[in-house]
């Protein structure tokens, strides 16, 4: 009797282990859930992953979705327009871009560490977004 | 009465003149939220653990001995004095650099030493090292080794109702500082400020009711870093290193269960104030504020009362689970006493709260002291050669920190339902009514740690 609990212990460590693995491959394989975002569109998932956002900023605010969804690996581009000259810049890739005023300027980098990055205006230290990088 | 109002009007009185900054720039975590199948199989596995335990603890029916599981012979004196005055030549020289660097070198936040090494590699490192290796923090502190140096004898009796009240109120300060200060805590100046006005009440107070006294009960740090030693497993007796997992001792004192809860909520307040469930919250509150008294709050005003009501909750919980614990074992304990009595079986709960949410801060964001020691006051040194050092964010991917999140918690659930059965077994000697009265303190625990892991589980705002 006693020699079967005890062969419950490992018994539950290789249950528990296998569901872990389990759930943690079928999430990682889909649904990466996009926010609704009128503004900020995705391409269409290409085979390479390009995956372009359009950032409009007016009044140091942004115009559209807070939260930005990737993938690790994707390459991203975001296309910023902005209603006066600031730097954009995204934390964590530490990576900027200098705004002009009323001009499309492009920001590419790979997503290639996962996490949760915001993005703010360096100049004015104005927070607007948060990119998500979804391991 | 009295009391409360002097912990709550200070802060409030400091609003409103504080005007919001976006207090960001320093300790930004990049963690993601748990996703959803985590923190359910997180919570599923406390749960299955904890029927578990109980499971065993019933066929155990004699009380757990305390042995230990690896006893080792503590070096020579010579060798230990040794690294004790290496340790504690580093910690002078470091307290002293960090009331430095703040004072004189870069009043930003991320480039000057003084913030990182304060809240990040000092509050964090020393936690979290206390809970691994014990109460070291004694041994090392510059400010005790100063007073007992003097040797400060006591002038006056420490008032026995003030118990550990101070290091609380110290403790409400830094967390609101943390928390709600809208980035007066980061600003370098300020931390040094604090520091040296800090350790001129330390020596006040030493002086006053004599050094053992004051950092016994009256100074934060030594009662924080000493409650959070308390789960560590290593262990120095009669020049012997042991190794055993016993918690002993019980809460003196109502003010250190408020201690130990006020550990347990703010930490899990930081977190849940960066939900979504948290800024709805936050504008029914301040709406209905408007509503009654025509004028709306600061904003940092609504996360600071907030911040006080949160160790409540907590402690509305537990007393809950004390009082069904009474009903069920009828014991000749009262309610108070049985509560203090199991207040440390928190500790590992409220440890691993601090560790998941706070850990990856301490890896990431700590890194900055690599560069930052090379330069601390910033006039382009390179001391140590690390001054070109960039922080690697990619240290940690987002999966390894929910596991380690994860893990801790469960852990720390684990620890704190094994810690309150030894517990029960110390107070109620038949080993029945030890089992009974168990079920309200598991059903607490797995609130907690179900709590725990579903604040890190939901989606964060901007804010925080």
């Amino acid at each position: 009797m006693k020699k079967i609990g005890w062969l419950t212990v490992p018994a539950l460590i290789i249950l528990l282990t296998f569901t872990f693995f389990y759930f943690k491959n079928q999430k990682s394989q889909n649904n990466l859930i996009q926010p609704p975002n009128p503004q900020a569109k995705e391409a269409t998932s290409s085979p390479n992953l390009e995956k372009i956002f359009h950032i409009q900023i007016s009044n140091k605010k942004l115009q559209s979705s807070e939260t930005i969804q990737v993938k690790v690996g994707d390459n991203v581009t975001f296309t910023v327009m902005s209603d006066e000259a600031e730097e954009l810049h995204l934390h964590g890739y530490d990576k900027s871009v200098n705004l002009e005023k009323g001009k499309e300027v492009q920001l590419k980098f790979k997503a290639d560490i996962s996490g949760r990055f915001p993005y703010e205006l360096e100049k004015s230290k104005t927070d607007l977004g948060i990119l998500e990088v979804l391991p | 009465m009295s009391k409360i109002l002097t912990v709550i009007v200070p802060p409030i009185v400091f609003f409103v003149f504080a005007r919001p900054v976006s207090a960001h720039a320093f300790g930004q975590n990049y963690t993601l939220p748990l996703p959803v199948w985590l923190y359910l199989w997180g919570g599923s596995v406390a749960i299955i653990v904890s029927f578990f335990l109980i499971a065993f603890f019933f066929r155990n029916s004699k009380p757990t001995k305390h042995k230990s599981l690896l006893t080792l012979k503590a070096p020579n004196t010579e060798i230990v004095l040794f690294f004790v005055i290496i340790a504690r030549t580093i910690f002078i020289v470091l307290f002293a650099t960090v009331i430095i660097a703040g004072l004189i070198a870069s009043q930003s936040p991320t480039e000057n030493f003084a913030p990182v090494a304060f809240w990040i590699i000092f509050y964090l490192g020393i936690t979290y090292l206390s809970a691994i290796f014990g109460g070291f923090w004694e041994k090392v502190n510059p400010l005790y080794l100063l007073t007992s140096l003097f040797n400060f004898k006591k002038k006056l009796n420490y008032p026995p109702k003030l118990a550990y009240f101070p290091a609380l109120v110290f403790y409400l300060f830094l967390i609101w500082l943390e928390l709600a200060s809208n980035g007066l805590g980061i600003k370098p100046k300020f931390i040094s400020d604090l520091l040296i006005i800090y350790s001129l009440v330390t020596l006040f107070g030493s002086y006053i009711f004599g050094y053992k006294t004051w950092f016994k009960y009256a100074d934060f740090f030594s009662v924080f870093f000493s409650t959070i030693a308390k789960i560590s497993p290593i262990k120095i007796q009669n020049k012997k290193i042991l190794l055993n997992f016993d918690l002993s001792g019980e809460a003196k004192n109502l003010s250190l269960l408020f201690f130990i809860m006020f550990a347990l909520a703010s930490t899990a307040f930081d977190g849940f104030r960066q939900t979504k469930t948290w800024i709805t919250f936050f504008d029914w509150i301040d709406s209905s504020i408007y509503l009654i008294f025509k004028s709306s709050l600061q904003s940092s005003a609504i996360e600071t009362l907030a911040l006080l009501f949160s160790p409540f909750v907590f402690l509305y919980l537990y007393m809950l689970s004390i009082v069904a614990m009474k009903q069920v074992v009828k014991t000749q304990f009262s309610v108070v006493s049985l509560a203090l009595k199991f207040a440390f079986t928190l500790i590992p709960i409220a440890t691993a709260y601090n560790v998941a949410h706070y850990f990856s801060l301490l890896f990431i964001q700590g890194q900055s002291a690599i560069f930052q020691i090379s330069d601390p006051f910033n006039l382009g040194w390179n001391l140590f050669g690390t001054a070109n050092y960039k922080i690697n964010v990619a240290l940690l991917s987002a999966s390894s920190i929910w596991n380690v999140e994860v893990a801790t918690i469960i852990l720390g659930h684990i620890a704190a339902v094994y810690f309150a059965h030894i517990k029960a077994q110390e107070v109620y000697v038949q080993n029945k009514k030890t089992i009974v009265s168990q079920i309200p303190m598991l059903i607490l625990m797995i609130i907690y740690t179900m709590t725990g892991l579903w604040i890190l589980s939901q989606p964060l705002t901007l804010k925080g």
